[in-house]
């Protein structure tokens, strides 16, 4: 009995060894400086340092409910060291919190900052957490949300 | 309880300045890059379009202050500034001020030189006059002895050789003008106007263009001269008109505002072209007087057309006289202007030097030589007809001798 039970331990370790995920850490993602990005007049904003480019539509459309509220605006994009790009733009109310995934950023969180929208947003990279300051406001932000808050 | 009030005033006093120095603390680094970006680009700009050591010695104190001001961000601007970083933002900022003062210690040292060359060049100019006027003398003299004419070669050779350093150092006074840096600018500030306009006039640069070039014309007005002069002379022209043509349309924007001024800009481009006209009339000259010493009187060419023109009717003449004239003088004719001239100087010395300098065209050259091949057909008529009449009667004279032998042999056979 024993011994079939170092059998079946033994299998059980071949099958999660080579059935585990090849993992490279620790990875920092983070962005040391915000990048600020003008939208197009298709809604694509484009960051050439970090070659990266998507559109915007939708997130405009979340938080105006207008189709064309896009146009002639620019976004504040950062990334944190998760992984996470966090976006907001003038008199938005949200911060939003997008991992990529397959060719798409998908939505991970929408941190409600102000009631009556962001006047001048920035971010600045911080050690474990992104920092949102409007005006005299300053904010943490994780992927989860406002820190403390 | 006063006490009391005072020492809540403090504290509230003190919490105020808390707040206000973490509000002052809520700065983006975005901003902050953007920053020094901008300022970065103010000392950039005031160190390229500094008009004056004295100015870009100002500049130092901005590049000083530029790095205290964001010295406590170099880790944020190191990636901000990315490939670029702090120290090297700043030391990329210190060469460019170096590199720049260097442009006015050369811009110094040019004023230097410029005031050489000015020396040297109205020294040459006086010394040019003089032999002009030598050799204007004894061109002037119609029965020159054999001292005389050695005496003339001397100063023809002295005088080229005066003219050619004389219209370097006057290249490089115009070429000393303007800085590099200073032509490379699309448009001129005013104060760069202002120091071109100063150097021109203090070292009447304008006046020495229009002095060499008018020297050049007269040399070529006095002398006699051969194809290898010609061409030594169109290169040292060619340099001239490039030197000043990078100069020269800035200067009409420099004198703009000032008529007299821009009237001798177009003075000195019409002295261009006159020089340039000169040399082709000189090398027409040279050629007339070619054909004028071996006694050719051919009609009087500055050009392409009238030189063919002059030529072909000469030859015309000639065939048309080769009935009348003696047959001794129209050979002698011919001799002449063929052997002696045409191919004896004008095609071995002149025509390579016409074609290149597109002053003949080939087909040209091949009508002049094909006139002479009809000249010379007419001159010395062929010979060879008579010869073929002569063979042939020769040839009939055979055949009938041997047509009556035969039937002389068939008369006399006895009958069978």
């Amino acid at each position: 009995m024993i011994r079939f039970n170092l059998i079946l331990m033994f299998a059980a370790l071949m099958i999660y060894a080579a059935c585990s995920t090849l993992t490279l850490q620790p990875a920092d993602f983070s962005w040391p400086i915000e990048s600020v990005l003008p939208v197009d007049d298709n809604g694509n904003v484009s960051e050439e340092k970090y070659s990266l480019e998507f559109n915007t539509r939708n997130m405009f459309f979340e938080e105006f409910q207008d189709s064309t509220a896009f146009i002639g605006k620019e976004i504040r994009l950062i990334r944190d060291n998760k992984g996470f790009y966090y976006i907001t733009a003038q008199n938005f109310k949200n911060v939003y919190v997008f991992k990529p995934e397959d060719g798409t950023l998908v939505l991970n969180n929408m941190v409600p900052i102000s009631e009556t929208g962001i006047k001048n947003p920035a971010f600045n990279q911080r050690k474990d957490h992104i920092e949102l300051i409007d005006g005299d406001t300053k904010l943490s932000l994780t992927h989860e949300g406002i820190e403390g808050g | 309880m006063k006490k009391k009030i005072i020492k809540i005033n403090l504290k509230m006093f003190i919490l105020v300045i808390i707040i206000a120095a973490a509000a002052a603390f809520a700065q983006s680094d975005y901003e902050i890059v953007q920053n020094f970006r901008k300022d970065y680009a103010g000392i950039k700009d005031k160190i390229e379009n500094a008009d004056s050591l004295a100015q870009l010695n100002s500049i130092v104190d901005n590049i000083a202050q530029l790095r205290d001001k964001y010295s406590e961000h170099a880790d944020l601007l190191d990636n901000g500034l990315y490939p670029d970083q702090f120290e090297t933002s700043i030391a990329k900022l210190n060469s460019a001020y170096i590199l720049r003062q260097g442009d006015f210690a050369r811009i110094d040292v040019l004023k230097t030189e410029v005031s050489t060359l000015k020396k040297n060049v109205d020294t040459l100019n006086t010394k040019n006059n003089e032999l002009l006027a030598n050799l204007e003398r004894l061109e002037s003299l119609s029965n020159k002895n054999s001292k005389q004419i050695g005496q003339l070669n001397n100063l023809v050779a002295e005088l080229r050789g005066s003219l050619l350093k004389r219209d370097r150092l006057v290249m490089s006074m115009v070429d000393s003008l303007m800085p590099p840096i200073m032509r490379e600018k699309t448009m001129l500030s005013p104060e760069d106007k202002e120091q071109i306009n100063s150097e021109i006039e203090k070292d009447n640069v304008l006046t020495n263009v229009k002095t060499t070039i008018k020297d050049n014309i007269q040399y070529l007005n006095l002398t006699t001269l051969q194809p290898e002069d010609l061409k030594d002379i169109q290169s040292q022209q060619n340099e001239f008109e490039d030197t000043w043509s990078r100069i020269g349309g800035k200067l009409v924007d420099v004198y703009a505002d000032n008529n007299s001024r821009s009237r001798e800009l177009r003075e000195i481009d019409s002295l261009f072209t006159r020089w340039k006209y000169a040399v082709r009339k000189e090398a027409w000259n040279s050629i007339s007087e070619v054909f004028a010493k071996k006694g050719v009187p051919l009609k009087s060419f500055s050009n392409e057309e009238s030189f063919v023109n002059s030529v072909s009717e000469y030859i015309e003449d000639e065939k048309k006289n080769i009935e009348t004239q003696n047959e001794n003088k129209a050979e002698q004719n011919y001799a002449l202007f063929v052997d002696s001239t045409w191919y004896g100087e004008i095609k071995p010395v002149w025509t390579n030097y016409l074609i290149e300098y597109g002053m003949l065209s080939e087909e040209n050259k091949d009508s002049i030589e094909s006139n002479i091949a009809g000249w010379k057909s007419e001159l010395y008529p062929s010979t060879l007809w008579i010869w073929i009449i002569i063979a042939g009667l020769l040839a009939a004279s055979a055949v009938i001798l041997l047509t009556r032998k035969r039937r002389t042999a068939e008369g006399t056979e006895p009958p069978v």
